[in-house]
């Protein structure tokens, strides 16, 4: 159909900042095959955090710029650069924080390019037209973080992780494939802007097949997401998985599969939009419900993150669920203004929390609640800056994570779906309970017999610092992501 | 005059923001800056209070900037959340209530030696939040401060509490948090039931008003009022709503569980703050948006609000009847009390209203007394509980007497504040359910058992040979009594010093809403 071929040259101009990362995680490799001993282990992860840092400003530069050409392979616009540019500043903090684990719990150094190849997945996700490319992205990511979460080779409860994540996942992606040969079969395409214009009529021309495709995929990535009731692997998986890894699945993963979400349903589905929108609405309650309470019952501080990620999980799902109500498109972008606002937040708070809870529980050598005890004492600014990150993830004021979901909220009652204003900050108040109880244990109860004082290193500092700065910037001086956000041209 | 009352927020912000700098071994350099950075707010809440108009009914002092903007929040107009600040009669009285009991409350810490630095910390900044929450003249800015106070009263209670004060805490996070959920959700029913109704009047909008639909300022709101008819069913739901909020948020029957036990197990400088002024923001809400912009809502539950009230009235009078320790005695009666403000809104007279602003400030400077007098006593007695207490009048005198006049002003003896207010209450009650009004004035009644056989017990009877050697009340002791004090007689004789600045906000109101 398409005659043109696929050239360096325009697979440059849609693809830039991914090539940058992808040649540089090659490369990586192939250095950390030619050099042995401490060098490598030293310099790898370092070249990984250089690469993402070229290819974040790469991703700067390109908002605002639109690139079209006749290779349905991918767009370049405002939606898959500001998505590129959260996978990448998340990816960059999630690097730093491993390697400030080097000295505790250190990573085999296989991680340095695994993460980048995973990030090149996640930003094709965004950018993406076509249903193989997209496929394609799905699963480098799926499999590099099938890896990155068995990484701890020797202890069995990363490998059961590991395992259970490639069950989970595989399914899931072999449920979404399912789902695009559906709509292959009806449209005839694997393009998605021809899926766009065929599916306008399917729906009354093969409405089941048109429903089984939407199902099939809602359900998959309903999978990656760990929206309720498709999260059973979540709590598992981020408990076994090293801790840097969990933070990047719970940010980068789940931002990346949101981006598919949003891209592939919208496009494919997007005519018969008010159908199904309902769908949506109920899963984001469910998994907020869910997540929530879920997280009510854990000690263990990770398996909490976890619930408490599914609850944030359906946070996110609201705009997604209201945007089949709004009657203009300019509501549309507000909702994913919205929506990347909190993904924003959701990545420097979660990936902060992960962090201190990375240093607490090494040095303590326990991953349950109790290890914060008396960390005010032990160490008032890690004390003081995970009180930050859990007020956060909390959602009050004066943090990025309460503009967030008042910026959720808004597009809710914009669309008129009070309910689902209502219930996002009803399991809020649920989530005070155990976000509270960490919190009691740092400042409320005496540290344990002789605990020394903690050392943190000091990249990890860099990390948290980062996190802190980027919480209370968003919270403080929201306009200067949401302005940007809010001139953004997003679908080319 | 609009900086002043940013000013009463932003300094205590800034003392606590300095006290996390002061190193925690210098208490008194700590207690210090806690009090000049509470004095100076009360100074100036003084003397706004002094220069305040009487002779306009709409807000004063007016403050406002934008702080962000969300696009296209409504009919692709956007929203712009704003700090806004603004006093008018109803509102003036509680903020300098909240610098009246602040000042006192931190002066009454200076007791406290475990964790100065992180104790003030937090007091401060639930100050700055309660002062904020009743100078907000804006939604979003009330929620905000609202939030505030829910985390900084949490520390308060969880760290220098009593033995349950984890759970009590957690309790009192749960509730209030619930409570501002469900006010926020009606705080932003109402912005958006309110643009929509203006979008679709055809007025054309007058000058303050920003060219968007969507606010959520007050001050805007109000210009406008006259002109937007909200339909009598979004209304009536809307109201619900802010009830429902209300009533989780003061603790009325059946959501009274929790403050017995927060007020059980927090120290005496945080009861003083909670019982004098935290636990006035959710009626002072339901003023401020319910009646003032639903009128029809409260003209369809007007007998649900009194009823509710009536059942709060008894319902806490019975149980402060049976209550073994003075703390859950005085929360059980501020509940009593408050149920009283339910039924004066109920009333919709001006009468009732005004009155009910009297009781929001008399109860809370008379709560705040009998809780520093409670304290004192067990300070020296160790216990709170009435049964073990006796015979106190003789080594304790100046500190029996004072909790006597606190427990007459809250039974309503004329000539003190409680009997004003209770007075003008039941006035506007009568006007419209006679009945009602009856049943609680039998609350009334029960007070006055409650409380003098709680006194009596107390300070009465046989001395107990442990108690002799008890040190009656020292200088400092002295202050917060003697301010106190005064202003409950001052009110009580003189009420026109509260009257004139209520009067005329109170009479636009219940213009609006019929009474």
């Amino acid at each position: 159909m398409s005659t043109s071929f696929l050239s360096f040259q325009t697979l440059w101009s849609l693809m830039g900042p991914e090539l940058v990362l992808a040649i540089a995680a090659f490369i990586i490799m192939l250095y950390e095959l030619i050099v042995t001993g401490d060098a490598k282990k030293a310099v790898a992860p370092w070249l990984s955090v250089i690469a993402s840092i070229g290819a974040l400003i790469f991703a700067m530069s390109r908002i605002g710029t639109t690139v079209t050409t006749g290779v349905s392979v991918a767009v370049v616009d405002d939606f898959g650069s500001i998505f590129a540019i959260l996978l990448l500043i998340s990816t960059i903090l999630v690097l730093l924080f491993a390697i400030a684990m080097k000295k505790r719990q250190s990573l085999p150094y296989e991680y340095s390019y695994l993460v980048l190849f995973a990030t090149v997945g996640a930003m094709v996700l965004a950018t993406a037209t076509d249903l193989i490319t997209l496929y394609v992205g799905l699963e480098l990511l799926s499999i590099t973080t099938y890896v990155l979460v068995a990484l701890y080779r020797k202890s069995p409860r990363s490998s059961e992780g590991g395992l259970k994540y490639l069950i989970m996942g595989s399914i899931a992606s072999a449920t979404i494939l399912y789902g695009m040969s559906f709509l292959f079969g009806i449209s005839g395409s694997t393009d998605l802007s021809t899926i766009t214009v065929v599916m306008q009529t399917s729906f009354t021309n093969f409405p089941g097949l048109a429903y089984l495709s939407l199902a099939l995929i809602v359900v998959g990535i309903g999978v990656k997401i760990s929206a309720v009731p498709f999260h059973l692997w979540t709590a598992d998986v981020y408990e076994g998985a090293p801790t840097p890894v969990t933070a990047y699945l719970a940010v980068v993963s789940k931002a990346a599969v949101f981006a598919l979400l949003i891209r592939l349903t919208y496009m494919a589905f997007g005519a018969e939009v008010h159908m199904w929108y309902g769908v949506i609405g109920w899963i984001a309650v469910i998994t907020m419900i869910v997540g929530n309470f879920g997280a009510l019952a854990q000690k263990n501080v990770k398996r909490l993150l976890a619930y408490s990620s599914i609850g944030n999980a359906g946070y996110m799902l609201i705009p997604f669920a209201v945007s089949g109500l709004v009657k203009t498109t300019s509501s549309f972008t507000q909702g994913l203004s919205s929506l990347l606002f909190y993904l924003f937040a959701y990545a420097f708070m979660t990936i902060g929390a992960f962090a201190i809870y990375a240093v607490v529980a090494s040095h303590e050598q326990s991953d349950e609640v109790d290890a914060f005890a008396g960390l005010y004492k032990r160490n008032p600014w890690l004390a003081g800056t995970m009180a930050l990150f859990l007020l956060a993830l909390a959602g009050m004021p004066l943090t990025g994570g309460f503009v967030g979901k008042l910026m959720i909220f808004i597009a809710a009652f914009n669309a008129g779906q009070y309910w689902l204003g209502v219930v996002l900050f009803a399991t809020s108040v649920v989530a005070f309970y155990y976000y509270f109880s960490i919190l009691r244990a740092m400042f409320m109860t005496e540290p344990k017999s002789d605990s020394k004082s903690m050392h943190t290193p000091a990249v990890m500092h860099i990390v948290i610092v980062l996190c802190a700065v980027g919480i209370l910037w968003l919270g403080i001086f929201p306009t200067t992501l949401s302005g940007v956000l809010g001139n953004l041209h997003w679908f080319a | 005059m609009g900086d002043v009352l940013l000013l009463l927020v932003l300094i205590p912000v800034l003392a606590a923001i300095l006290t996390l700098f002061l190193p925690a071994g210098s208490k008194s350099l700590i207690r210090g800056v806690a009090l000049v950075g509470t004095i100076i707010p009360t100074l100036f809440a003084v003397v706004a209070y002094a220069s305040f108009g009487h002779n306009t009914t709409g807000f004063q002092d007016v403050f406002s900037t934008t702080w962000f903007t969300i696009n296209n929040a409504f009919s692709g107009t956007p929203l712009a959340i704003q700090f806004g600040f603004a006093v008018d009669g109803i509102s003036m009285p509680l903020v300098l209530l909240v610098g009246v009991v602040s000042v006192l409350a931190v002066i009454r810490n200076f007791a406290i030696d475990t964790r100065v630095k992180a104790h003030y910390f937090w007091m401060l900044l639930l100050i700055a939040g309660l002062y904020g929450a009743f100078a907000a003249a804006d939604m979003f800015s009330f929620f905000f401060f609202l939030e505030a106070t829910l985390v900084a009263t949490y520390f308060l209670i969880a760290i220098w509490g009593n033995e349950r004060r984890q759970y009590a805490a957690t309790k009192f996070l749960i509730y209030r948090g619930f409570a501002s959920v469900v006010m926020l959700a009606g705080l932003i029913g109402l912005a958006y039931s309110f643009a929509s109704q203006l979008q679709a009047t055809t007025i054309s909008l007058v000058v303050p008003y920003e060219p968007n639909y969507l606010t959520l300022s007050l001050t805007q709101m109000a210009s406008v009022v006259g002109h937007v008819n909200l339909p009598a069913a979004t209304q009536g739901g809307l109201f619900l709503v802010f009830l429902l909020a209300v009533l989780i948020e003061e603790a009325f029957v059946p959501f009274h569980t929790w403050l017995a036990d927060t007020h059980e197990q927090s120290d005496t400088g945080t009861n003083m703050l909670i019982g004098g002024v935290l636990m006035k923001i959710g009626l002072y809400a339901l003023i401020r948006f319910a009646v003032t912009f639903l009128p029809q809502g409260l003209h369809e539950y007007g007998t649900l609000v009194a009823v509710l009230g009536v059942i709060s009235i008894l319902y806490g009078a019975l149980v402060a009847l049976a209550s073994r320790d003075w703390r859950r005695l005085i929360a059980f009666s501020s509940i009593s009390h408050m149920g009283l403000v339910l039924l004066a809104i109920g009333s919709m007279q001006a009468i009732g209203l005004q009155g009910a602003v009297f009781m929001l400030v008399s109860s809370g400077l008379l709560t705040a007394l009998m809780f520093f007098t409670v304290g004192a006593q067990a300070d020296r007695t160790k216990t709170f509980t009435i049964g073990e207490l006796g015979g106190l009048s003789r080594p304790l005198p100046v500190l029996s007497g004072v909790m006597l006049v606190a427990a007459l002003g809250l039974v309503g003896l004329p000539g003190l504040s409680g009997f004003v207010s209770e007075f003008t209450l039941f006035v506007g009650s009568f006007a419209r359910f006679p009945a009602l009004s009856i049943v609680a004035t039998i609350g009334m009644i029960l007070a006055a058992l409650y409380l003098l056989f709680a006194m009596q017990r107390t300070t009465f009877g046989p001395q107990k040979p442990e108690y002799a050697g008890l040190k009656d009340a020292r200088a400092i002791e002295y202050i917060p009594m003697v301010v106190l004090i005064a202003l409950v007689i001052w009110i009580g004789v003189f009420p026109s010093i509260l009257g004139d600045v209520v009067h005329g906000t109170v009479q636009a109101i219940a213009a609006r809403i019929g009474g």
